[in-house]
């Protein structure tokens, strides 16, 4: 989230899109009700669906699945057509004024540089234009230029009518007119609007896309950085942002910076790459806070490698593992499956093991009958966890996932009892990305030890083999800082004093060499201590500021709020910096006066920015910085040349889809979308599968967990799985509320208790009746023998979004059979 | 459930006979509230229920519905109900409404619980149950306007929401209204919450639901439970009805029957006083020729019916005699065991039998029996109960004539009159009327609300009518009309009163002619209903 959870009770629009946040955060939600109760705040809810979150919003419009980028791109062209959009906010904060090189161009669905062999784009014609006299680039204030990002916009957008939108979204022309109307009345000063959206947006083969529209609507109308506003994503797990700000990926370590890749060999190629070249042409300076990468990078090599990380050997960035491909995890299942692994060349075999902690791929990857193929094919897997998954018993998995005899399969598996989050303490980072401390509440059962317990153990063993015995790279492991008072079991409180940093030497105030911020020994503030010499460490300089000299400030329970805007500046810690709202200096107009004084992010006060912690060096005087200092250019980007999948979203169909492309029949999907090649890997075609599918959570079950509480009350509010169908279609297929039915998709098909709904509508789309039907994924087999069900994913394809590789989970087509 | 918590005065009480009402500790009454137009079905409230109240776990299927289950469980008192709703001009409402007990505060249930104290509302108006007093007799599941009491099956107590009251004497809110999170659950004084709602549903109003309305229906008094409606001219939607009432049958049982029904008892008992006292013992007069009076019967055992045995005749024989007697120690097992169920004036009652949960298992048993005997009865005494062409009378004026000692006798009067056979019609009628009452009264939840209803009257009603026959009858049969009551002891009536009260039933017996002589004044008949049976067996 750009903002958070309490937050969304400033709003005066909230749009709930690509999520239902009553299903899945009710706890968070009462800040919506409270937004309605308090302050007549209006709840729009678009969403195939009509969903818990649409049964108390105030409008409710229909949507097909994974159309959302026309929807969005219908609003823009709304916004800009009516003249509803905060034109002194755009103007000021976001790259509308820039000016594009003339090599950019969009046409029949396709940006310019696309290379077909590949199904890749080249990014290099979609740059600015570079400014002939300076270093920076052209921009053109009144918005005029036909090439500047605002004109580029309005083109883009322009086809998106609302009949265009009626057609791809099957959204009826009145409902989005209204939508449009509601969400653009947050397009002025006085009024803001927030977007929260959640793995409805995620999960697609266009998913970046879709929230970088969102997050281009809410820059047009004016609504990021300020209170009430944002973009607001609600993660899935109760911790998935702190595991994301903790290299939950493979291209990311600590606090996001970039993964090494193999032609980055030393510390200054590696720089190259990650820290951008400020652009400084705009009217206000770019802060371009990413030129304290090496700081960052430093410090966390300090963290990393301890002592052996010196100024010599480039504090250790050799002994950093450098990758050579997508090593995202459904490439990884698909070299087990295949046996073999390419990316180096196509000589390499497929791992042959396999250690997944806190995970069931079993259970949540797409294609259920791949993952169980690919682990089948192992010579051995570890599981740790505190049930027996599906994972770990993929070799009992039912006939219809194709499983092999338990004899054949040549996997050993292990099952390690790990403690569940009650039987352990540590940190839970919310989706307001507060790190709030947790205490533990009971020992765990059995032999069950805690996740940091059994990563030790495992290390130190390993350790102490290449200590016996040597190996190849010895030197990342022998040198691993490992410095905990009881090394089998780090106490995590000790890990979050290592996360935050401490200073290893003096550290000096870098305007005034004389002044000394920390002594050795320290804990740092802040990030903005660290330093590029080695004299700081700091595991994950995002959350430095968590473990300060004042103790462990995820502990902090303060409930004074002196903004009376919920942000609880005493209540743990916000990274970054303990800030509440990101982007908070666009809260402000041009001469640092908030836009709505009654809902003032910070503000200028003539010395220094007060509110909220200034998302701007504190005693710069306005006019000196672009408000986004993470950026380059200083200013928010309605124009994003740097994702794999063009620089504007535009509708694609999803990978699977009931109809072509009516913008561009020729290229239907997302041209750069990820998909795998294998006989395993089937996508349906709409002649075969003519209905659209999606998969959901309910707010009584906890992922695939509550089904193994035998007896327990969670599985009795929601007894088993079902199958959501409209009406009309179970009509027609004579299907009656209860009875069994049956759905096929190209990968597999599971059977289920029908659930007859008025919820899910008919749609009108390209012209053509769609029907959509969808169920939960909450069931497997591995559950307590009465509340096992079938596995969701056995139906889902392995297609995916090119940013991110994660798959479309949420718009597949399928054939629905009664049984 | 909080029964025995001392701090919170009982307003009324089930069953009771007069208030315990002290007022010496005023509390403010208090309310939920739920606003459903904020409510998201996420069912915390239904878990917090389930954990603070220590409640199992009911099992459930999934059959197409997000609803846990179809109503309230005695293991599950607070159910979130879903509708969906579509909309006049299109578009659809999806509603959720929190169901539990609406703690009235004119409770139905209590009203028509019979067991002391086994419901009571307390001073704040929490309507609250005792199991320990509960009886399980299922009254309260016919007196409630809203469906709510449901009884367990292993221990056949009735239970529902006590709207925590553990935690409200101790200043907390219920459990479920601490579980919500979104806030549509809010707990506090009734007024607060009728002013939280009335600000609320304005809102609502001025947001496109004119129809917008606060649930707190009159017609129960108002209830403990403030519901915020966005379609509150459509309480049906939410599964609520429109106009709640206590059921009829509660009103008409509790407030008409049982003050007339005690009246009509105590009326007849003191009515067959007076009768005795102005019209004295109707005497057998002395048979012409002054003889001396019969010997003492002689025993009749293995005689058959309606044979002389020298001056007597045999009028019931030893099976007859069984018969009757067995109906008797039946009928008063039954409305011993029974009238401490009908009202608390006999409460004292049900000590005789252990208790008044002791009662409510062997009231409907004794009553099966009774009814039975009676079955037999009436098999074994049809042929002497032909209706013969005079008898109809008996229904009119002759009854009147027979009460007031007058008019003519009858010198065509059989075994029985017209005035018992019409007796005996009425009581088998009454027997088998009271069975079925009664087992609908006794599986008060295998039948619908209107059958329980209907049921629970009739049955009032049926047993009072019989009650008052029944003194009539033992009137009749013991000092109105001597020589009656020996008949049914000792199975033999002399040859006088069989010649004076059933003439034809004599000639018939005795192949004597009727005497012409027999005085103008002499009743007509014997005692209305006293057990007689059939020759030829």
């Amino acid at each position: 989230m750009t903002n958070g959870w309490v937050d969304i009770k400033n709003a005066d629009v909230i749009l709930a899109m690509g999520g239902n946040p009553a299903e899945n955060h009710p706890v968070g939600f009462k800040w919506f009700m409270e937004a309605r109760r308090t302050r007549n705040a209006k709840l729009v809810v678009v969403d195939p669906r009509f969903t818990r979150t649409a049964a108390v919003a105030d409008l409710y419009a229909p949507i097909r699945p994974g159309a959302d980028i026309a929807f969005l791109l219908g609003v823009m062209r709304y916004a800009i057509e009516k003249q509803r959009y905060h034109e002194d906010y755009v103007k000021l904060h976001t790259n509308a004024p820039f000016i594009i090189g003339d090599k950019f161009a969009f046409e029949d669905g396709l940006f310019s540089g696309f290379d077909a062999a590949k199904a890749e784009y080249a990014k290099t014609s979609w740059a600015y234009e570079p400014d002939k006299q300076t270093t920076g680039y052209e921009t053109d204030p009144t918005l005029q230029h036909p090439r500047c990002v605002f004109q580029l916009l309005k083109k883009h957008v322009d086809r998106y009518t609302p009949e265009m939108v009626e057609r791809i979204c099957g959204t009826p022309r009145e409902s989005f007119l209204k939508v449009a109307e509601l969400v653009t009345s947050t397009g002025t000063a006085q009024r803001v609007g927030t977007i929260t959206y959640a793995l409805g947006w995620t999960q697609h083969s266009t998913a970046v896309q879709m929230i970088r529209a969102a997050a281009m609507l809410q820059l047009l109308l004016g609504n990021v950085g300020r209170p009430g506003g944002g973009v607001n994503a609600f993660r899935g797990h109760s911790n998935i942002q702190g595991a994301t700000d903790t290299a939950g990926t493979f291209e990311i370590l600590p606090g996001y910076l970039k993964t090494p890749s193999g032609p980055r060999q030393t510390l200054a190629q590696y720089y190259e790459d990650a820290v951008p070249t400020t652009l400084n042409k705009q009217a206000w300076a770019s802060m371009n806070y990413w030129v304290n990468y090496p700081k960052f990078m430093v410090s966390l090599l300090k963290a990393t490698y301890g002592a052996a990380a010196t100024k010599d050997n480039e504090f250790g960035y050799s002994w950093l593992p450098k990758v050579d491909g997508n090593y995202s995890w459904l490439y990884i299942f698909d070299d087990m499956y295949r046996g073999t692994s390419t990316r180096a060349g196509g000589s390499e075999p497929g791992p042959e093991g396999f250690i997944t902690f806190g995970m069931n791929p079993v259970g949540l990857g797409p294609n259920s009958k791949k993952m169980v193929a690919a682990l089948s094919k192992l010579k051995w897997m570890v599981v740790v966890e505190n049930v027996e998954t599906e994972t770990s018993i993929f070799w009992k998995a039912p006939r219809e996932l194709e499983g092999k005899e338990p004899a054949a399969i040549p996997t050993e598996v292990y099952l390690l009892p790990a403690a569940s989050f009650a039987e352990k303490d540590g940190t839970f980072t919310n989706s307001a990305r507060w790190l709030q401390w947790k205490w533990k509440a009971t020992d765990p059962p059995g032999k069950a030890k805690s996740d940091q317990e059994i990563v030790a153990r495992l290390f130190l063993a390993v350790r102490d083999l290449y200590k016996k015995e040597g190996g190849k790279l010895p030197e990342p492991i022998l040198n691993l800082s490992w410095s905990y008072p009881n090394p089998y079991q780090p106490d995590l409180g000790e890990v979050l004093k290592e996360m935050n940093g401490k200073a290893l030497a003096d550290v000096k105030d870098e305007k005034d060499p004389t002044k000394i911020l920390r002594t050795a020994g320290q804990q740092v503030d802040g990030f903005a201590q660290l330093r590029d010499d080695g004299s700081t460490m700091c595991g994950n300089w995002l959350h430095s500021g968590v473990y300060t000299e004042a103790g462990n400030n995820a502990q902090r329970r303060v409930t004074a709020d002196p903004t009376g805007l919920g942000m609880f500046h005493n209540w743990a810690f916000s990274w970054p910096a303990n800030r509440r709202v990101m982007y908070n200096r666009a809260s402000a107009d041009a001469d640092g006066k908030p836009w709505d004084p009654k809902r003032a992010g910070i503000q200028w006060n003539g010395q220094k920015w007060v509110g909220d912690v200034p998302d701007i060096k504190p005693d710069s005087p306005p006019g000196t910085y672009g408000a986004f200092i993470m950026l380059p250019e200083g200013v928010a980007r309605l124009y994003a040349p740097g994702l794999n999948d063009g620089p504007f979203p535009e509708h694609y169909e999803a990978v699977e889809a009931p109809i072509d492309n009516p913008l561009h029949p020729k290229v239907t999907s997302n041209p750069v979308s990820k998909t795998f090649k294998n006989d395993i890997d089937r996508y349906g075609k709409k002649e075969d599968f003519p209905i659209v599918c999606t998969t959901y959570r309910l707010t009584e079950h906890f992922h695939y967990w509550t089904q193994h509480q035998a007896g327990g009350r969670l599985n009795e509010l929601q007894p088993g799985f079902f199958v959501e169908i409209p009406e009309a279609l179970a009509q027609q297929k004579g299907i009656t509320n209860g009875s069994q039915v049956k759905v096929v998709s190209a990968r597999g098909e599971i059977q289920g208790v029908a659930m007859v709904t008025k919820r899910l509508p008919t749609l009108k789309v390209d012209g053509k009746d769609v029907w959509q039907i969808g169920f939960p994924i909450h069931w497997g087999f591995a559950g307590a023998k009465n509340h096992a069900g079938p596995l969701a994913n056995t139906l889902t394809p392995s297609a995916m979004d090119p940013n991110t590789w994660t798959p479309e989970y949420k718009a597949f087509l399928v054939r629905l059979e009664k049984v | 459930m909080g029964n025995n918590l001392p701090s919170l005065e009982v307003r009324q009480s089930s069953a009771s006979l007069r208030g315990e009402h002290t007022h010496l500790r005023q509390l403010p009454v208090v309310s939920k509230y739920i606003d459903t137009s904020t409510c998201i079905g996420c069912k915390a409230c239904e878990v917090a229920c389930q954990e603070w109240n220590d409640l199992r776990t009911v099992a459930t299927e999934q059959v197409g519905t997000y609803q846990t289950m179809p109503s309230l469980d005695a293991n599950f008192w607070n159910l979130i109900k879903f509708h969906e709703q579509p909309l006049e001009g299109g578009g659809l409402a999806w509603l959720m409404r929190k169901d539990q007990c609406m703690h009235c505060n004119d409770p139905g249930c209590l009203r028509a619980c019979p067991a002391p104290g086994a419901i009571v509302q307390y001073e704040n108006g929490i309507v609250d149950v005792n199991p320990d007093l509960c009886i399980g007799c299922g009254l309260c599941a016919t007196g409630c306007p809203f469906d709510v009491p449901r009884f367990s099956a292993e221990t056949g107590k009735m239970s529902k929401c006590t709207l925590c009251v553990d935690r409200v004497q101790v200043g907390l809110e219920p459990a479920c209204i601490k579980a919500c999170p979104t806030g549509c659950l809010q707990f506090g004084t009734k007024s607060d919450m009728l002013q939280i709602g009335a600000t609320r549903v304005k809102q609502l109003q001025e947001n496109g639901f004119p129809n917008a309305a606060l649930y707190d229906p009159p017609g129960v008094g108002g209830t403990g439970v403030v519901t915020v409606l966005a379609h509150g001219d459509h309480p049906e939607w939410y599964q609520l009805s429109k106009d709640p009432h206590i059921p009829w049958a509660v009103g008409i049982t509790k407030s008409l029957l049982r003050p007339l029904g005690l009246v009509a008892v105590f009326g007849s008992v003191v009515g067959t006083f007076g009768h005795f006292l102005g019209y004295g013992p109707k005497e057998v007069p002395a048979p012409a020729g002054g003889a001396a009076a019969p010997a003492a019967p002689p025993t009749v055992r293995g005689a058959r019916e309606d044979t002389v045995v020298g001056e007597h005749i045999v009028r019931h024989s030893l099976a007859s005699r069984l018969i009757h007697w067995s109906v008797a120690l039946f009928f008063f097992l039954t409305l011993l065991s029974g009238l401490p169920i009908w009202t608390p004036i006999f409460r004292g009652l049900a000590a005789l039998f252990g208790g008044l949960a002791v009662c409510r298992w062997l009231h409907p048993l004794t009553g099966i029996a009774f009814t039975a005997a009676t079955v037999v009865m009436v098999i074994y005494w049809m042929r002497d109960m032909r209706m013969k062409a005079g008898d109809w009378s008996w229904l009119g004026p002759r009854f009147i004539d027979y009460f007031r000692r007058r008019g003519e006798d009858d010198p065509d009067v059989g075994k029985y009159n017209g005035g018992q056979k019409i007796f005996f019609y009425l009581i088998a009628l009454l027997a088998v009327a009271l069975l079925l009452t009664g087992i609908v009264l006794w599986y008060p939840l295998s039948f619908d609300a209107a059958l329980r209803e209907v049921s629970w009257v009739l049955h009032d009603a049926g047993f009072l009518l019989f009650a008052v026959a029944i003194i009539g009858h033992i009137y009749l049969g013991t000092a109105a009309i001597p020589g009656t009551f020996k008949s049914m002891t000792r199975g033999t009536v002399s040859k006088d009163y069989a010649r004076t009260h059933h003439p034809s039933w004599y000639r018939e017996t005795t192949g004597a002619a009727a005497r012409a002589g027999t005085p103008a004044a002499m009743p007509p008949a014997g005692p209305i209903g006293a057990g007689d049976k059939p020759p030829g067996r």
